[in-house]
């Protein structure tokens, strides 16, 4: 967007664009990730939305998440602010965020995923055979019932 | 094999990602338009929350109720909150039937001692003929549903006919049929803490994110002057919708094939009672989010809220019919926003009276 582009932002575009500036403020200073419930928003016209989403732009990462119905992660042209929609699993929209954060949560890795996953490697994997190189001595298994 | 109790571990072990329970979570946190970081600390909490035990119990009812929370054929979001909780008993979807499943329900109760579940009831009471109309095992609904909330925690009333009566309550109501609310009043069954998820049917999300709540916190949401969870029964249809605009501009349609329906604008003069409903069927809408009645043309019926059966028609406008009173609503075309208040006003003080007479 042009320099007179931003000039002609609607009124509540450049509202909530101040407001991730603040949330973006806070991540840079203190670290705290946050985040802006698009749907929660007072009546904002489909043009709104589309000049907020073109002010904000396109940045480096696009993710898709399969879980329970796709996740698009979308960084904007301004790192860290990133635009999360979660569609059902019917293709609907269930719910739609500006996420400031240096990763959203959602494509993070938790760690009772992780411990699962190590969990089904370690099962899937063949005995090891006689004479040949040991197993690798990693940590012990984490699941969560332990 | 034991089930784990911990919720967290039983998702794990049903091999749902924690990534798919942070999405659930956070569909939730907007749907109850609660702040964004609603959803970790929801994530947080549910995860080491127990499956909280579930009695479902269905009176004199349609089923479309549970049809509504479990339509689908792909698992949505919704239909993740049947793994969120144990649902002991509910007659429709259990394999067991007759003793068994009577047995099952008792197991389940005694298993979660007193305070220890929760009890689902979709479905109004008769009274009428000694409760005859509706009985099951030699038991009246009545005598069935005193038993099995003597000692649950609480009580949600899933539907318009368990919440206030609903169509089985309809004028001349044949049965005598109650709604929970009126039974406790009236003494006929313990008193509990009830939340009414009115609607003919509910919103699955609505059903699914009021569990959810209570989950999370152990404790009932805040509820409204009807007893529906203020979250999702904060607003009017007429308040979120998209036809709004036309209404402020007094652009209303005359009929459903004329002009002004083609090109959208307001279904009040067509008997929408949207202005006096309280549901979030305008932001959450139906099908997997395609519409909802509003947006497929027709009017809102105002199901959602007590006597909706028995308002006057659904196709004369709210000033003539619903609120008894034409004179102060009849310049409705042409005053816009203010009316919508006044008229959800003067909704609210006839359900408050309603209730009163009990």
């Amino acid at each position: 967007m042009s320099e007179e582009d931003w000039e002609d932002l609607p009124q509540p575009v450049v509202a909530l664009l101040r407001e991730v500036a603040v949330l973006l403020d806070r991540l840079v200073r203190e670290g705290e990730p946050e985040a802006i419930d698009l749907r929660a928003l007072p009546v904002m016209t489909p043009e709104d939305l589309e000049s907020f989403r073109d002010a904000l732009g396109t940045g480096e990462v696009h993710a898709t998440v399969t879980a329970l119905g796709e996740t698009t992660v979308r960084e904007t042209a301004f790192p860290a602010v990133w635009w999360v929609t979660y569609y059902g699993a019917d293709g609907d929209i269930v719910a739609e965020r500006i996420e400031v954060a240096r990763v959203p949560d959602i494509l993070v890795t938790q760690e009772a995923d992780m411990g699962a996953g190590l969990r089904a490697l370690v099962e899937a994997l063949p005995e090891p055979r006689e004479g040949g190189p040991a197993a690798p001595e990693g940590p012990s298994i984490r699941w969560v019932e332990d | 094999m034991d089930e784990p109790q911990r919720l967290g571990d039983f998702l794990l072990r049903r091999g749902i990602s924690r990534r798919a329970f942070m999405k659930f979570c956070t569909a939730m946190a907007s749907a109850m338009a609660m702040p964004p970081s609603f959803a970790k600390s929801m994530a947080k909490n549910l995860e080491s929350a127990k499956r909280e035990s579930v009695i479902y119990l269905s009176f004199q009812e349609c089923t479309g109720c549970a049809e509504s929370l479990t339509r689908s054929h792909s698992p949505t979001l919704e239909t993740l909150i049947f793994d969120f909780i144990s649902l002991d008993y509910q007659d429709t979807l259990m394999a067991a039937a007759g003793r068994a499943a009577e047995r099952a329900k008792e197991e389940a109760i005694k298993r979660a001692g007193p305070g220890g579940y929760l009890v689902v009831v979709d479905g109004s009471v008769p009274l009428g003929a000694g409760g005859a109309y509706s009985a099951s095992g030699g038991k009246t609904s009545l005598q069935i549903l005193g038993d099995t909330i003597e000692n649950a925690a609480a009580v949600i009333c899933v539907g318009t006919c368990s919440s206030f009566g609903g169509i089985p309550y309809a004028d001349p109501n044949p049965t005598d049929a109650r709604s929970v609310s009126q039974l406790m009043e009236a003494g006929k069954v313990p008193s509990k803490p009830v939340i009414n998820v009115s609607g003919c049917p509910p919103i699955p999300v609505v059903i699914a994110g009021t569990l959810a709540h209570y989950l999370t916190f152990g404790r009932i949401p805040e509820l409204d002057h009807l007893n529906r969870p203020k979250p999702f029964f904060g607003e009017t249809i007429h308040d979120r919708c998209y036809r709004r605009p036309y209404y402020e501009e007094g652009k209303f349609a005359q009929a459903f094939d004329d002009e002004g329906a083609r090109s959208g604008w307001c279904l009040y003069e067509l008997g929408c009672k949207g202005p006096i409903t309280y549901n979030a069927c305008a932001t959450t809408k139906w099908n997997g989010g395609t519409s909802f009645p509003v947006e497929s043309g027709h009017g809102c019926l105002g199901c959602s809220e007590p006597g909706f059966w028995d308002g006057g028609s659904f196709y004369k406008p709210l000033s003539a019919g619903m609120l008894g009173d034409p004179g102060t609503l009849g310049a409705a075309a042409a005053a816009g926003a203010a009316v919508g208040a006044g008229a959800a006003w003067a909704h609210r003080r006839r359900n408050a009276r309603a209730k009163e007479e009990g």
